[in-house]
């Protein structure tokens, strides 16, 4: 039974542990992605010394995309931080497989979820807009490199790969939230489980 | 342990800390409480005769008496079936 639990333990730490730096080489890519994409299309207007209407959108949802892809960055990194000492807990304690070690990280995950409920909430929408944001710049990059993108195959594959990194962004950032609700649900579960334990528990207490 | 526990899990992490006798001071920094909710906690129990108070070379210590077993067991119990249970989560 305690190995059973301690082996489920190490699975769902480690999923969640690689869901949440997904997220954030996601967020951090997004950033420079949005930075990259921002100043390519100013420079793009600056040579060009006139305002081009594909570019300044471009510039403007970069800019965007940045800000949300900050925000999504600061979630990720403060869940990391909190999961990261859970972790740390887990490895030292890998060794005991005794049921009270068991139940001990039972509960430092219950408290874990409850301290960063509202953080993977928000984790979760900063995810699914950056994701969205992304997705339209993909658009935009295609619809740009389809009608008036570069001729020359390396600037063509340049252009092509910076495509597809901002549509592989987009995926991963409004796919991502249904596995944090997922992991929400599963824990949301768990909590309502333990009210109807705390009834017992009451009646052992005032039993003596 | 730190974080936003309830009050059971709370006593649980007392108990079970207080299986070899303990300080006032040793318990509230083990279970992460301020000084005012730990004599709360630990008057609740001591009270209920879960823990006992004895001195020892001019230290007050406390440890979780037989009584405590029944609640330590059913809590146990009870929480690790709570996360056996339900769905796994997987990526």
């Amino acid at each position: 039974m305690e190995i059973k639990t301690l082996e489920r333990f190490n699975r769902e730490m480690s999923s969640f542990f690689a869901l949440i730096i997904i997220n954030l080489v996601g967020a951090g890519l997004a950033m420079s992605y949005g930075v990259a994409t921002g100043i390519n299309s100013l420079t793009l207007m600056i040579n060009e010394q006139r305002i081009l209407l594909l570019q300044t959108a471009l510039s403007g949802l970069a800019l965007l995309g940045f800000v949300f892809a900050i925000r999504w960055l600061i979630f990720s990194a403060q869940i990391f931080s909190d999961f990261d000492d859970l972790r740390d807990e887990f490895k030292n304690r890998s060794g005991k497989t005794d049921s009270e070690t068991m139940t001990e990280l039972v509960i430092q995950n219950m408290a874990f979820y409850r301290d960063n409920k509202p953080a993977i909430e928000k984790l979760a929408l900063g995810s699914r807009v950056t994701g969205a944001f992304f997705l339209l710049l993909g658009a935009i990059a295609v619809f740009n490199l389809l009608t008036m993108g570069p001729t020359d195959p390396v600037s063509l594959l340049m252009g092509a790969s910076g495509t597809f990194l901002c549509v592989a962004l987009g995926i991963v950032g409004v796919y991502s939230p249904s596995f944090f609700k997922k992991y929400s649900r599963i824990w949301e579960q768990r909590l309502q489980d333990s009210v109807e334990i705390e009834n017992k528990l009451d009646a052992i207490l005032e039993g003596n | 342990m730190k974080g936003k526990r309830t009050l059971y899990e709370i006593y649980w992490e007392i108990l079970t800390f207080c299986r070899n006798p303990r300080t006032f001071t040793s318990i509230i920094h083990r279970c992460s409480l301020n000084s005012k909710i730990g004599q709360e906690h630990i008057g609740f129990l001591l009270s209920n005769e879960f823990l006992r108070r004895f001195e020892e070379e001019a230290k007050t210590l406390h440890v979780t008496t037989d009584k405590a077993n029944v609640f330590l067991e059913a809590f146990k119990s009870m929480y690790l079936e709570l996360f056996n249970k339900g769905p796994e989560f997987k990526l």
